[in-house]
């Protein structure tokens, strides 16, 4: 790489951490330094709420209005919020749990090692629709 | 193709027997495991068209075609249990169509909650091709145990191990052990700018032809091309620098760097088969890289990820020629030079009960120049593929 591209590679970072404008907040979600987390280098924070269940994160939509019925939650009558997460969490199932524990882990259950080239670009990218998108099985 | 057959047959049992779970009512004593809630299904179906489908000069033109089938089953909490059936088929090359079997366990100890997190995992895979390409077959385990530590807010800690035996069936010099440590740190700053920096070892046990032989002469003397090889170990190290930060609400972009080192593999001679296409070598090197991606939700519904690197890559001495009358001592090391663009587009659309439908689109395009003048090539691929998850 010649001496150019890397002065205009390191210009590009040192502009894209100290720019400011690019740093605006999801609109109803207020994050704050100690809340965002990235383990998987996409740059999008990977705590996002995603309602529907599509596999997009609700980014910069306003949070969903609370259901009004007339639950004791809803009325303040014996609610207390951590028996409600304990009401929550009993109603999960084994496969809902097991989704949380993972999410837990995303940031050390896989590595960057190898012997080769890492993952990149649309073999990683297509594995959702096979395990491995590289011809003949094997990445280059 | 006796496990193709087999997978096939397990894979549409389970969905045949085992979906009619997902629609029932969640009453626990029709469904005492409570099946409909703990199983997962997922299919898949891919095609695409490659205009360079063997990476080297030649350019061959192909189309393939995957299907796969999946199971995951969540008896409880820490464990997940998947069995995941894929069979790729190649328009032209059929003879490098293949069948790819994975049966995998992970287990994860510890709570969500807690800032000390541990992760366990077991996979053993088999890809059998077909009879004129047997001698690729290999079977695979996978072990893999790491823990993480959050230390305090966006700071987290992580150390693991993974070991990976890659057993080529018919073949007494291509398989490979390999153990690998890694450790890293990930931390947030200034708002959404993140660092990851990790750095590992690995030790690889393999055969390789020692440059001191002289020659290998196969027809007149009686040893096989085997017989010329030496068991030995490959000790590698790599750092992989990483950055990124959100671009606006609904875009992120991510730089990493990657510098993989070789640090004893001056005597060791492999051919030249040995790192072609689906070759037991083809993609060990020691080399840097720089890759770039850009991920947005801006297009309301759809997922779309862009990307772009730039790898030097240098392989293995090796061996080319007619191996009866090339002298060892005329090996040489392979470099190449890559660089790689590619868009991916991807439209979830979640059907309602859990179920969801995920087109997907891809285009890449890569180019690499070698030192060899084999692996000089330059290709487009185009693939589209659908996966449903019931």
């Amino acid at each position: 790489m010649s001496p150019y591209l890397k002065s205009l590679a390191v210009l590009s970072i040192i502009v894209l951490v100290l720019s400011p404008a690019f740093a605006d907040e999801p609109k109803g979600e207020k994050v704050t330094q100690s809340t965002f987390t990235d383990f998987d280098g996409d740059g999008i924070r990977d705590d996002a709420q995603d309602t529907n269940n599509d596999g997009i994160p609700d980014l910069g939509e306003p949070p969903e209005e609370p259901s009004k019925d007339n639950s004791p939650t809803e009325t303040g009558l014996f609610y207390s919020e951590a028996a409600q997460e304990e009401v929550e969490k009993s109603l999960l199932s084994e496969r809902d749990k097991f989704q949380k524990r993972k999410f837990a882990v995303r940031g050390h259950s896989q590595n960057r090692g190898d012997f080769g080239t890492g993952g990149f670009g649309p073999d990683e990218g297509m594995s959702s629709a096979v395990s491995s998108a590289c011809p003949g099985g094997v990445c280059q | 193709m006796k496990y193709l057959k087999l997978g096939q047959v397990i894979t549409v049992f389970a969905l045949i027997f085992l979906s009619p779970a997902v629609v029932q009512p969640q009453n626990s004593l029709y469904d005492p495991l409570h099946l409909s809630e703990n199983l997962e299904f997922e299919l898949g179906f891919l095609s695409g068209y490659t205009g360079n489908l063997l990476n080297d000069s030649v350019g061959v033109e192909d189309a393939q075609t995957v299907t796969r089938g999946s199971i995951r089953y969540y008896p409880w909490a820490p464990l997940e249990l998947n069995f995941d059936n894929e069979y790729t088929y190649y328009n032209k090359t059929y003879n490098l169509s293949s069948y790819h079997g994975t049966f995998g366990a992970t287990y994860i100890p510890t709570p969500e909650e807690s800032r000390f997190s541990v992760f366990l995992s077991a996979t053993f895979d088999i890809r059998r091709y077909s009879e004129t390409r047997k001698n690729f077959n290999n079977d695979n385990l996978d072990l893999v145990a790491s823990a993480g530590y959050r230390i305090a807010g966006p700071l987290a800690l992580r150390i693991g191990t993974a070991y990976h035996s890659n057993s080529y069936i018919n073949s007494k010099v291509s398989s490979k052990k390999k153990w690998e440590f890694f450790s890293g740190l990930n931390s947030s700053f200034w708002g959404s700018n993140t660092i990851d920096f990790e750095a590992g070892y690995s030790n690889m046990d393999y055969s390789f032809i020692l440059d001191t032989v002289w020659s290998i002469d196969t027809m007149f003397v009686d040893l096989d091309v085997e017989d010329y090889y030496s068991d030995g170990n490959l000790y590698a190290f790599y750092l992989s620098p990483r950055f990124s930060r959100s671009l606006g609400s609904k875009t992120g972009i991510g730089i990493e760097y990657d510098y993989h080192k070789f640090s004893n593999p001056d005597h060791a001679v492999i051919l030249l088969s040995e790192v072609e296409f689906i070759s037991p070598f083809a993609n060990v090197c020691e080399g840097k890289s720089v890759t770039a991606n850009i991920k947005t939700y801006m297009v309301p519904g759809f997922i779309i990820t862009t990307g772009s690197g730039y790898w030097e890559k240098q392989y293995l001495k090796m061996l080319q020629g007619d191996i009866n009358f090339t002298p060892v001592l005329f090996a040489r090391k392979r470099m190449d030079f890559q660089s790689r663009w590619f868009l991916n587009m991807e439209r979830p659309i979640n059907l309602g009960q859990g179920a969801i439908l995920k087109p997907v689109l891809n285009l890449d395009y890569t180019n690499n120049n070698s030192s060899h003048g084999t692996f000089d090539y330059h290709k487009w691929s185009v693939n589209a593929g659908i996966t449903y998850l019931f």
